[in-house]
């Protein structure tokens, strides 16, 4: 214990953390929790037992007498304020938190030249007449984001902030904005915190972005009607205040004047014309009818799972079919596969966010988090700064494999290879844990004697990557005390995607990194509730909580939630429904908030399945590309706009908050589907989202335990059996849902794409940091100026020897079609492989990309094409 | 706070550099700019920040410098024997603070007189054997055991020279002790003599480096480091060398055993003789102080132990330890107005007058003692009718590293406050507030009262032991002559 102004206080953590148990109030000008103690302010001095320490470094101590308001002290603040007012104009905030009455008449000598402005940024404003040099901001750009935008330059008097010569929008920043986040004198803001100073928030929602899987809480500021600022919530368990370029300022799409305000309707001119709610529901429903028992759904990971429950409980119950897949089938399908071969469970083990920090090796394969899940990203490149080693598995040079102690570099499509090669090295050199083996796994045997012929030597020639790289890799998971994995979609859009990652689960089933803190396996899922539309029952195979349909007593149970039985027919995946219907097999499609037109591979083959359906209903936000070919078309909610609940990529089932109303007459998508089973003859009761839920608990044991009343705050991570369990971070402690841990033996099958002649390169597809997915939403906010074409990356000798210089435009050409994008020549990428995002529909990426599909789950191998590139004839 | 979490600024800058080319932090940026790389270049070879690399060029004032010559500005070379307005030099050549040349103002980088060294009676002194030559071998007869070196060091009482005069064994025993958690440590022995008026370290690296050296073997053994480093600053280019040629020659003969010694060079900047700011500058970073704790003995280079030891006290460590002796007496470095400058070893406690007529050919010819500066620009102002005063860490508080420049009769308080004035604004690193804009008001300030009220801030707030000290002499100036500070007379 120690006293500070006469009250005890237990002496943990710093003087200023105990100072704040008091209710003291400190003046820490440039302190964050989530930073390092730099003591650049000076403003948090107190008096400990005679002397005078900055309260935010000094570690409290038991027995200190501490005194925060004394004459001398005041004095001092006073003063510090009237020195800082002679190098700068101090913001208000700042002068009230020394006490105030400072006036800048007390020190004559203008210390400081006119400070640098800069507005360069679409979001960032900077203006270094503010500028008090407490270096929040240089700090949360290398210690939360990891980009080194910021230094200090000049000495003395002379220091000030500096991000180089050029301007702002220059530099290496990725407008995560946590400069802005921190600045505490407007020193540093972005366009819409000044726009707060004009319009104030009336009100503040916290909710959980949308932008990808990780799953960040917002503060999301509300002003007529509108949002007008995004910060991340501090004490979040996930981001910690963090947010990036998307999730922080990509909102501008939700009062965008193109999103879709009233139900659209096909008339007779075969033209998209307004309608009424009752006639498109009215038409909805006759389509249903007439095509009943010929009818499939596809529903949206970007949805909310009160939603997707809804949507497979309509095609399910209501129209008697398994007919219902999401998008998880185009990215994550094979990790479900794959990790519930191995364990019995398809989701992440652990979590990154709580658990990085103790990984001592940390293992992305597949994945590049910094662009496409950059809240993680930025979480991983810390871990490595701060001392964890780092592999890489990917083709190409991620800024993470830049960083990495080892970056293997495979050949695109050799992920099987690779995997078994680096367990033959752990077999080999003794580097795996026979108790854990004997205990919790089985198969070793059989395991050991498959492996032994991958050594690396042997597989070089297929994968590319020197043994002795492979050899040190694989030492280092081995020896690692705490390895962990994170993967992605380089994973998992593969020819053996599901094998594949089989074989990523071996690694912790051959080293016993499972089932403790800071290992396991962990898929980065790409889009936000990717986790939650599988558990929902999204797919045809597995109903709500992977209940499997085939099976009596589910059958029993479901039909009696549900009022009506589950049908014995087995469903569709999504691209057997696209072959059913050109099959003429589908007489009618829903399709909830995906723009499969843009992101499904082969898009002349998607385009022509959806021409092929009789009756096509797309509810949107946007007229997407898909949209624009849809019978009717409802108009939907963003996620600003609507209640409910996504689950992220560690299972972690949170709150979705209804921030604005929906535009026009567009509706809550929950509604929306219940309006739909209504007019389609299976009427609801829901008043809302959380009676939906109450549902799903009662459905899904893994959240039996989940009801809105306890998900304030962090959420829980299912799963949660019971009202009164805490929820479960790490999977498999003591056993696998499936027993024993199953020790996968894959032989290598090449993709056809490896088998076209030798002249053609190597196409993987992806993501870029500014845009999400089909950039929908992200094209209509100003993160267009950061990022307004697709490019395709090719390596500087490619582009010599097909005469392409940087910013020409290119055509790629497959078996399939052919695509235009902007070439980037750079060598992140390896001769004779090609990168090339697919963000704008124009650049048509996927009309490029391979009919190859996962041999397991049927997710498309959009990491491989072949494909020859030419530069474009002018135009 | 998660351990794994209390990554510093320094290391993730840092880390990009010791993962690049060169691959060990002794390698550094600063060093790389030094020798004559381009920006560019070593942006991309240590995969720094252009901005960062700018802001490493603006803190170290010789880095970006085309200079052949360096004109030194420390007070004895801006008042040539104790004398003037505190003017000379200004204009030739670049500036650099304080190059070690106080006994032969006005100083320049070629200035080539040998440093003169003296004792100040027959007492026992410290360093004199060392001085004397013994061959190099003999002073690397150290003990194994670190026992056997920390309990003579702990009764010798010796305490660092540096100026803060901490017990040099207390801090070999926490270092000691944390290494037992941490696997390693890290020696570092500071190099960065900027006070102006002392060379007591420029004189022992040059013609004494094998003392040093032996000093680093035996702080090595006591708390388990494996590697050690030998800061110089880069004002001592004959220092380096001499020092170079020592570690080449140790290693050759065995000497140092195991111990891997490298050298890193400053670049010009004060501040990087506090610790902490040292660490960072041999990161290759700003040589800005950071807050304590962590104390670098138990967390500091690669977030190891790290004992940071002063040139003077590792040369007298290991004599001590070997020899079992006291530590009795100090190398007091004079200069100014005085007939015989140089180092003058004394027993602790000389009154200063004996030391400079005794040990300095008292006042030099025609000129009258009117005060002295001891311990540097941070250091005391004693008046000539004061000179009694025993030179001792109790009997003048604040003497810090013993640099002593005499001044006489023509040197106005004024001049000798804005000369304060003048180092102490331009050697700030800036990291804090009360410092950085502290600094540069302290010229504008017109009566004692808004002075000390300056300078209280300053004292309490200040991040580092520069901005809590600037106000030593300044207040010894004002006690002693009053208004006289305050009156500009140009």
């Amino acid at each position: 214990m120690l006293t500070i102004d006469g009250k005890a206080v237990e002496a943990t953590g710093s003087l200023l953390d105990a100072c704040r148990r008091v209710g003291a109030d400190v003046p820490a000008l440039c302190h964050d929790d989530r930073l390092r103690p730099a003591g650049h302010c000076r403003g948090c001095l107190v008096e400990v037992d005679g002397r005078y320490v900055t309260a935010c470094s000094t570690p409290a101590q038991d027995g200190a007498t501490v005194v925060t308001r004394s004459e001398a002290l005041q004095a001092y603040r006073r003063d510090l304020a009237e020195l800082m007012l002679a190098e700068v104009k101090v913001a208000a905030p700042v002068l009230a938190q020394l006490g105030g009455d400072a006036t800048g008449e007390r020190y004559k000598v203008r210390s400081r030249k006119e400070g640098r402005k800069d507005a360069s940024h679409p979001y960032l404003r900077l203006d270094m007449d503010a500028c008090i040099l407490c270096r929040l901001c240089l700090r949360a750009c290398d210690e939360i984001q990891g980009q080194f935008v910021y230094a200090i330059e000049g000495r003395g008097s002379e220091a000030r902030l500096s991000w180089g010569d050029g301007a702002f929008a220059d530099t290496d920043c990725v407008s995560c904005g946590a400069c802005a986040s921190v600045c505490p004198t407007g020193a540093i803001t972005d366009t819409d915190h000044l726009r707060l100073t004009v319009t104030p928030a009336e009100r503040t929602v916290r909710t959980t972005c949308s932008y990808c899987g990780v799953g960040c809480q917002l503060e999301v500021q509300v002003a007529r009607d509108r949002v007008v600022a995004i910060d991340g919530v501090k004490d979040a368990a996930v981001n910690r205040g963090h947010l990036c370029v998307k999730g922080r300022y990509a909102h501008g799409f939700s009062r965008h004047p193109d999103r879709l305000s009233t139900p659209l309707v096909r008339d007779a001119a075969g033209e998209l014309v307004e309608a009424t709610w009752e006639e498109a529901l009215g038409r909805v429903a006759a389509a249903f009818a007439k095509h009943r028992g010929r009818v499939a759904a596809l529903s949206s990971s970007r949805c909310t799972n009160e939603e997707n429950y809804l949507v497979q409980k309509w095609m399910r119950a209501g129209m008697q079919t398994h007919n219902v897949d999401c998008c998880a089938r185009v990215c994550h399908a094979p990790t479900a596969t794959g990790m519930i071969a191995a364990f019995g469970t398809g989701a992440a083990t652990n979590s990154v966010a709580a658990e990085i920090d103790l990984a001592d090796v940390v293992l992305v394969a597949g994945a590049n988090p910094t662009e496409a899940h950059p809240v993680m990203g930025a979480r991983i490149k810390q871990a490595a700064l701060g001392g964890a080693t780092l592999i890489v598995i990917d083709p190409r040079r991620t800024e993470l494999a830049g960083l990495a102690d080892v970056h293997l570099q495979l050949s695109p499509g050799t992920n099987v290879p690779l995997l078994n090669s680096i367990a033959a090295v752990l077999v080999e050199e003794g580097l795996v844990d026979m108790a854990f083996i004997t205990a919790r796994t089985e198969g070793f045997e059989y395991f050991q004697r498959f492996i032994a012929p991958f050594a690396p030597e042997s597989q070089e020639a297929v994968t590319g990557v020197p043994a002795a790289l492979v050899r040190k890799a694989a030492r280092l998971y081995g020896r690692a005390a705490r390895p962990m994995a994170i993967h992605g979609l380089g994973m998992t859009e593969h020819l053996q995607g599901s094998q594949g990652v089989m074989l990523l689960c071996n690694l912790p089933l051959l080293t016993g990194a499972i089932g403790r803190d800071g290992v396991g396996i962990n898929p980065l899922r790409g889009q936000n509730n990717v986790q939650g539309a599988a558990d929902m029952g999204c797919q045809p195979n597995l109903m709500t909580g992977y209940a499997r349909p085939e099976r009596p007593e589910v059958q029993a149970r479901f039909a009696e939630v549900w009022g009506r039985p589950v049908p014995a027919e087995p469903g569709m995946t999504l691209p057997k429904m696209y072959d059913a219907a050109r099959a003429g097999e589908l007489g009618a499609l829903y399709i909830l908030g995906e723009n499969v037109v843009q992101t499904d591979p082969n898009e002349g083959h998607t385009i022509a399945a959806l021409k092929a359906v009789d009756f096509l209903v797309v509810q949107e936000i946007f007229l997407t590309e898909t949209a624009a070919l849809a019978d009717v078309v409802l108009p939907g909610a963003s996620f600003l706009e609507k209640d409910g609940t996504f689950t992220n990529g560690e299972r972690r089932v949170q709150r979705v908050r209804k921030a604005i109303e929906p535009p026009g007459q567009a509706r809550a998508d929950w509604e929306v589907i219940c309006a739909l089973m209504e007019a389609t003859g299976y009427p609801q009761t829901f008043q809302h989202p959380s009676e939906i839920m109450d549902e799903i608990a009662a459905l899904s044991p893994a959240l039996a335990g989940v009801s809105y009343g306890r998900l304030e705050g962090n959420g829980l991570q299912w799963p949660v059996p019971a009202a009164d369990h805490p929820g479960t971070r790490t999977l498999h402690t003591d056993a696998f849902p499936r027993g024993r841990g199953h020790l996968s033996t894959v032989a290598f099958t090449p993709s056809p794409a490896l088998a076209i002649d030798a002249a053609s390169m190597k196409l993987i597809t992806g993501r870029r940091l500014e845009h999400y997915n089909c950039g929908t939403m992200t094209r209509r906010t100003p993160n267009l100026t950061l990022s307004d074409q697709d490019e395709l990356e090719l390596h500087p000798s490619d582009a010599a020897d097909k005469g392409i210089a940087d910013g020409d435009v290119v055509v790629v050409r497959s078996a399939f079609g052919e695509a235009e994008a902007v070439a980037r020549v750079t060598d992140r990428v390896q001769v004779g492989t090609l990168f090339m995002t697919f963000h704008f529909p124009e650049t048509h990426a996927n009309a490029v990309t391979t009919d190859v599909l996962d041999n397991l789950a049927d997710c498309p191998e959009y990491k491989l094409t072949a494909v020859e590139i030419e530069k474009a004839a002018p135009r | 706070m998660d351990e794994r979490r209390r990554v510093s600024t320094a290391r993730l800058a840092s880390f990009a550099a010791a993962r690049g080319e060169g691959g060990e932090c002794e390698d550094n940026a600063i060093m790389a700019l030094a020798a004559g790389r381009s920006e560019a270049e070593v942006s991309a070879s240590y995969g720094i920040p252009a901005a960062r690399l700018r802001g490493l060029v603006t803190f170290y004032e010789h880095l970006g410098v085309k200079a052949e010559v360096f004109a030194c500005s420390g007070t004895s070379c801006r008042f040539p024997n104790g004398r003037g307005d505190g003017r000379a030099a200004r204009a030739e050549g670049a500036h650099a603070v304080c190059l070690g040349r106080c006994y032969a103002p006005p100083a320049t980088s070629r200035s080539a007189a040998p440093i003169p060294y003296r004792t100040l009676d027959t007492a026992p002194m410290v360093l004199a054997p060392i001085m004397e030559g013994t061959g190099a071998a003999a002073l690397y007869a150290l003990p194994q055991d670190a026992e056997a070196i920390l309990a003579p060091l702990e009764a010798s009482g010796l305490r660092g020279r540096g100026g803060a005069g901490f017990p040099t064994a207390r801090k070999w025993r926490t270092a000691a002790a944390a290494r037992e958690a941490a696997g390693d440590a890290w020696v570092v022995a500071n190099g960065d003599e900027g006070d102006p008026g002392a060379y007591i370290d420029r004189l022992l690296l040059e013609e004494a480096p094998h003392a040093v050296l032996a000093g680093l073997v035996a702080c090595a053994r006591a708390i388990g480091a494996s590697r050690a480093i030998l800061y110089i600053r880069g004002e001592y280019p004959e220092a380096r060398a001499r020092v170079q040629a020592a570690i080449g020659e140790a290693a050759a003969e065995g000497w140092t055993g195991e111990l891997k010694i490298r050298v890193v060079v400053g670049a010009g900047s004060f501040v990087c003789g506090e610790e902490t700011a040292l660490l960072r500058s041999i990161e290759g970073l700003r040589g800005e102080p950071w807050v304590k704790p962590p104390f670098p003995a138990v967390e500091g280079l690669d977030r190891l132990p790290t004992v940071v030891q002063n040139i003077e006290t590792l040369a007298l460590a290991g004599h001590l330890v070997r020899t079992g002796g006291q530590a009795t007496s100090k190398a007091f470095c004079v200069a100014g107005a005085v007939a015989s400058p140089g180092v003058v070893e004394a027993p602790w406690g000389t009154p200063l007058r004996r030391l400079l007529d005794e040990g300095a050919g008292g006042a030099r010819a025609g000129q009258t003692w009117k005060m002295a500066l001891v311990g540097g620009p941070m250091g005391r102002v004693v008046p000539a009718s004061e000179f009694d005063v025993p030179l001792s860490m109790e009997g003048l508080p604040g003497l810090g590293h013993g640099g002593i420049v005499v001044l006489d009769e023509s040197v106005s308080v004024r001049a000798l406050a804005e000369h304060l004035f003048e180092f102490a604004a331009g050697e700030s690193c800036g990291n804090c507030t009360p410092c950085r804009v502290g600094t540069r008001q302290l010229a504008g300030i017109e009566d004692a009262a808004s002075m000390e009220r300056l300078l209280r801030t300053m004292e309490l707030g200040s991040l580092c032991g520069f901005g809590k000290t600037v106000p030593t002499p300044v207040r010894d100036l004002i006690r002693h002559y009053g208004q006289e500070v305050f009156h500009v007379d140009h």
